[in-house]
Order: C-alpha cells, then structure tokens, then sequence
C-alpha cells in the first residue's frame, strides 16, 4: 500500500517491474514496458486505498 | 627450546635392558628429532636388530630377542605392534606413545544442526536462508505507527477514553478471556472509527509536473499521456545509476539476465565485419559468429545482449534502423566520395536546419509517408558529387534515427530498372548542420544526368530504397563536367549521353549555361560562404548590364538556382533569402523574377577614391 504522493515515476516498484520484464524472458518495447509499470504503481495505490 | 620441558623417560629390566632400552630410545628420538613432541616414530625389530648385530658383531636372530626382551620390559616407552608379520615399536619424543583419538564430541557440523539446547524459533526473522535470491530485493524498513500515521499510510486511531477490557478479567477472573477481550472491542465504537475508508491519493505527479491518477485505467492513461509517460520512462530507466533495466532502441531488458561478450567475442565480430567490408545485419553475426538459431528460446534476449553490449563499445558504431540492426567498425572503407568532408557538408546542407526548406512546397509530409516516395530533381553538385541533401520531403520517407546517440545510417539504394543496388550512408542532423545522403555518384553518373527526374521510394525492406527515373531514348549533349585532372580543377563542358527524361531548365548544358565554364571550382570549405558563392555565380552568369565604372549584371532567379547549385546545394528560399538579404541585389522590376547585382567596389577602387578626396581636401 502506498500514497500516491510517495511515489516516485520512474523510481518506485522498479525492481518490480525489472522482475516482471526478467519473466517474461523477451525483450519488451517501451511501450509495453510503460503499461506494466503503470499496472504496478496502480495495484500499489489502490491496494493501498482499499486497506484505508 | 622445547628439550627443557621434554621428560626423559625411566627404563625397567636389568641394567642390561635399561641401558639397551635406552640407546634404542635415543636413537628413535634421534631418528625423529624434527617430529612434533607426540608424533609416533616407528622402527621394525628387524631394522633395530640389523643395526645391533653389525654395531655388536653378534647375530641379527641373538640380537632381535635380545631387544624385543628389553623393549617389552619398557612398555610404557615403547608400543608394540605386529603387522604381517614384522614387529614394530612405537615411541615418541614425549617417551611414550599415545594412539590419537578423534574427539567428535563437539563438531562444528554438531554444533552446527545439533545444539545442546537449540534454541525456539519465535521469530522468523531469526531463521538465515544460505540461498541467495535471484534478483536483489529492497529489504522492508519498519516504520513506527506514528510516522505511517503522519504520512497517512495507516487511520489515526482515536484512544478510547474509557479502558474497560482490564476490569472485567481483574474483577471476574473465571470469565474466558475470549469473551472479555471481544465485548469491548465490539462494543466500544470509540475505538475504531473508520467508518468510512479514509481516502488514499492516488495521483502521482510525473518529473515533469504533470499529475495523473491511477485510478483510471491503463488505457486511458496511455491514450491520453502515453508519450509522456513513455519519455518520462524511457528517462528514468536511462539515468538509473543500478542499470535495473537497460535500453536498446526501443526495447528494454534487465541488465543483470544479459550475456556478456568478452574481448575476444568483440574481437572476432569486428574482424568479421571488417573481413566482409560492409556493416552486417545483428542476425547475421549471431547466426555466423555464434551459431544461434532464432528458433532457440533466448534468442531474442541473446540478440538484445549483443546489440546492448556493442551499443556500448566505442570501437562499433551502431548504423542501422529499425528493424535492421546494422553494426559498423572502425576503418571500414567510407561511402561516398571523399571530395566532400563530413564536415565541409554538414556546413553546406546547414540551410535545411536553419529553416530554408521548401521541399515540401509541392507535397505534405503526409502524403510522402502515404505514398511512400518523392520526387526530385537532380541538381549539378548532388549529380557530381553523389550526394542528397535531406530535406524534409527525403526524410519523410527515409528512417529516423533508432538511437538517441545515432550519427548515421548504412542504407541500400537500388535502380531496379537497372539491377544495380549501392550502400548509401545517411548521416543525420546535427544542431546547425544539415543532413545529406552520399555514395550516389556511381548510380547518377552512370544512368542520369544533371537535371534528372528521378523518384525515391521505400521498398519493404526497411534499409532498402529505391530510385527510379522515366527512361528515353539516349541523347547526347555538351554537358557541364568539372575536370579534376589538373592540378585546378576546373568546370568545362563535354559530351555526355544520357537516357532519362530531365527538367531542360534544370540541365547544365553548354547552350543554356555556356558562361559557366568561366566558375571557379572553390575549394569546399569556401563553399559553405552562400553569400560569397552567390555572388561569384552572379558575376559568372549574369548579363552585364552596367558599364566599365558601374559594373551592374542582370539574372534570372531560375538561372542564379541553377548556378548556385553547381557550386553548392542551395533551396530556392534561401536564394531568395541570400538575394534579400543583401544591399547589391535587387530585383528588377521591370522584369518579374529577374535580379540585378550590383558589385561593391573592389579595394583597389575604393583606395583611389579615398586619395582623390584626400586630394581635394588638401587643395581646398
């Protein structure tokens, strides 16, 4: 869980996202890669706002 | 230093014994002097009885019994064994010999699994794994209740003012403690009071200021901020100083799943690239030099490593597009002619960036990329010198860059009317200096002529372009050459023939542009002076229309394009610039699209100007 504003674009969940890139065992494109780390920051907030 | 301590053993038996006992003692010890103090030093009765026998002169059988007598008299001193068949003593410096036993009692591997008393695992962060997880992971950092509460991470519990859980269990303790500890927390409502789930922010404000809330969905954020999103990424993910995951082009990878290639791997791509004498394809190195199949599972992960690992080595230059990954080397022969330097052309295609493009006067950037071809007319210096400038109607259609660093590109240019293909590089723009295509000159020499129509087009070979020209019957023609035989080089005019359809305003021949053979071949780095160039070309080709003290010449601006452009590519707005912007041209209004030049006075001119009035000053 976490607020929104302690999160860092680009620098939050990263090694998340590095693990998430890793499994999939190809490359991914940018913009790919863009929408998972999108999904990860949100399943943290909104985690977050329903433990709130 | 340790005989001080070491006692010397007492011998049993009669004095015969003892004493033979004795020097057996000594003579072991001596035989072991350099044996730690329990070191067993061993020696066969044979051995002893041997060295008696001939010491004593008396028989080796007399002498064995002898000894074997006296020495089992001294069995605290000396241990006896038999092994097949052979007697043999044991002593020690210490004077006694003492079989070493292993204590196995406290082993580490005992101490280790076994513990006396092991202690209780109550905590699970007592328990050490000996596995070391694949990727490193960011240890949870315990924050007290007080400052998730501040950062509003967690409700703020209001105290109840009342404790009442403690009462009912002092006052009657026979109550089950389930039930005494669940009233109140069902009952007292002051202690929780998050009836309403407080509200968590879920915006997150991006490096550049832009906010976005993640409770919408994926989609509609890409939709509506995707570029940025991807920029603001790609940014991260380049600056990240732990390289968690690293870019090449638009593909992204962790770092720490990527092969590496040693120095001899490096060195046998670039001897293999230089062994064939043009950049190769990624694929083709991997499938050449490593032997990976693309139906191997890490094969595109394997490809991304190679182009990742070269992109970072100073000695390869990445010259390829998407979707064909081309790596260069050093000292791999140029493309294109060597007349022109990168730099002198760089200066030369310069008006491109400064904005005096008007290459897509006639056709949008749309309909190019729709098509998938545009057209242009050969001027005489891209014919001479094999060279495109890029213009925007040519970058339209050509591919962009794939990284950021990139400073060129190794394409493929065929006449498929001819079967003939050439490697053209692409050098791209950089701040003030344009960006030209080169390696032209064998293709336009050999089927064009200067003022060709011809047509550049994309093929579905994303490296691979094509140009194409309409053909006509072959004619021949004096056309304007520049003869680099000499030490000058010099422009004059020869018969060419030539088989395309060419814009006859546009062609340099010797009827329409006679007086250019009296141009001044300028070296390249003069070239880049537009304004100087001018007007030289003014002065070359223009029609004098002053008299011998007023030099004045008269020039179509159609005539000036095609001039300037022999010594230089110029656009036809920045002609029109370099002819507004200074004072000696003006247009002639009689005679719309027609340009007078007006020289400056020469040095010379303007210093006997200057002492006539010098003159007349003194005089009066």
């Amino acid at each position: 869980m976490m607020d929104g504003k302690n999160i860092i674009y680009g620098e939050t969940a990263m090694d998340k996202l590095a693990q998430q890139v890793r499994a999939t065992g190809q490359p991914q494109d940018i913009q790919s890669l863009t929408e998972r780390y999108l999904e990860i920051l949100r399943e943290l907030v909104l985690a977050g706002e329903q433990q709130g | 230093m340790t005989a001080g301590i070491i006692e010397r053993p007492t011998f049993a038996g009669n004095d015969e014994q003892q004493a033979l006992a004795e020097e057996i003692y000594q003579l072991m010890a001596a035989q072991g002097r350099l044996f730690a103090l329990d070191a067993p030093i061993r020696q066969t009765l044979r051995n002893l009885a041997d060295f008696y026998a001939r010491q004593r002169q008396m028989d080796p059988a007399e002498a064995a019994q002898l000894i074997d007598e006296a020495l089992r008299m001294n069995d605290q001193v000396f241990t006896r064994q038999e092994s097949n068949g052979d007697v043999v003593f044991i002593t020690s410096r210490r004077g006694r010999y003492v079989p070493p036993q292993v204590d196995a009692a406290h082993t580490f591997k005992q101490r280790l699994y076994e513990p006396e008393n092991p202690l209780p695992v109550d905590d699970i962060s007592v328990v050490v794994t000996t596995t070391r997880p694949a990727l490193t992971t960011v240890e949870p950092v315990f924050i007290s209740e007080y400052w998730q509460q501040q950062a509003g991470l967690v409700p703020v519990v209001v105290e109840s003012p009342v404790e009442t859980p403690v009462e009912p269990v002092v006052a009657t303790p026979q109550v089950a403690e389930p039930v005494s500890v669940s009233e109140p927390v069902e009952t007292a409502g002051s202690v929780a009071p998050p009836v309403e789930p407080t509200q968590v922010n879920t915006v997150i404000v991006l490096p550049n200021g832009l906010q976005i809330d993640l409770r919408r969905p994926v989609e509609e954020l890409m939709a509506q901020y995707g570029n940025t999103l991807m920029s603001q990424l790609r940014a991260a993910v380049e600056n990240d100083p732990l390289r968690r995951l690293v870019l090449f082009g638009n593909q992204a990878f962790p770092e720490a799943a990527l092969v590496n290639f040693g120095k001899n791997d490096l060195r046998r791509i670039s001897d293999y690239i230089k062994e064939v004498g043009e950049p190769l394809l990624d694929t083709q190195i991997i499938a050449d030099i490593f032997y990976h199949n693309p139906r191997q599972g890490d094969y595109e992960v394997f490809r991304f490593a190679l182009n990742y690992r070269l992109s970072r080595e100073k000695d390869f230059e990445f010259v390829g597009v998407e979707g064909a990954r081309l790596w260069s080397v050093r000292n791999l022969p140029a493309i294109g002619t060597k007349r022109v330097k990168a730099s002198e052309m760089g200066q030369l295609a310069g008006y491109i960036e400064e904005g005096f493009d008007d290459s897509l006067a006639e056709q949008s950037v749309e309909s190019i990329r729709k098509s998938g071809q545009v057209s242009h007319v050969l001027t005489f210096f891209e014919w001479e010198y094999g060279i495109l400038p890029l213009t925007r109607a040519l970058s339209a259609i050509l591919p962009q860059p794939l990284l950021s660093d990139q400073r060129s590109a190794v394409l493929r240019f065929e006449l498929p009317q001819h079967f003939v293909s050439t490697l053209v590089e692409l050098r791209y723009p950089t701040g003030n200096r344009g960006g030209w295509l080169q390696g032209l000159e064998d293709l336009f020499h050999d089927y064009l002529a200067p003022g060709a129509l011809i047509t550049l087009m994309r093929t579905d070979d994303p490296r691979t372009f094509a140009i194409t020209f309409e053909e006509q019957e072959e004619t021949q023609d004096r056309l304007l050459v520049l003869d680099e035989s000499k030490k000058t080089p010099k422009f004059t005019f020869a018969n060419i023939s030539y088989a395309c359809v060419v814009d006859t305003d546009m062609l340099v021949n010797q009827q329409q542009y006679g007086r250019l053979r009296n141009l001044k071949a300028f070296p390249m780095n003069e070239r880049r002076k537009a304004d100087l160039m001018l007007e030289h070309v003014f002065e070359v080709i223009g029609a004098p229309v002053g008299t011998r003290a007023e030099p004045k010449y008269a020039a179509s601006f159609e005539t000036l394009f095609v001039a300037l452009n022999v010594l230089r590519p110029a656009s036809r707005e920045y002609l029109t610039h370099l002819l507004a912007e200074s004072d000696h041209f003006s247009p002639d209004e009689s005679r719309p699209g027609w340009w007078f030049y007006t020289p400056p006075p020469s040095p010379d001119e303007e210093e006997e100007e200057d002492l006539n009035e010098e003159d007349f000053d003194d005089e009066e």
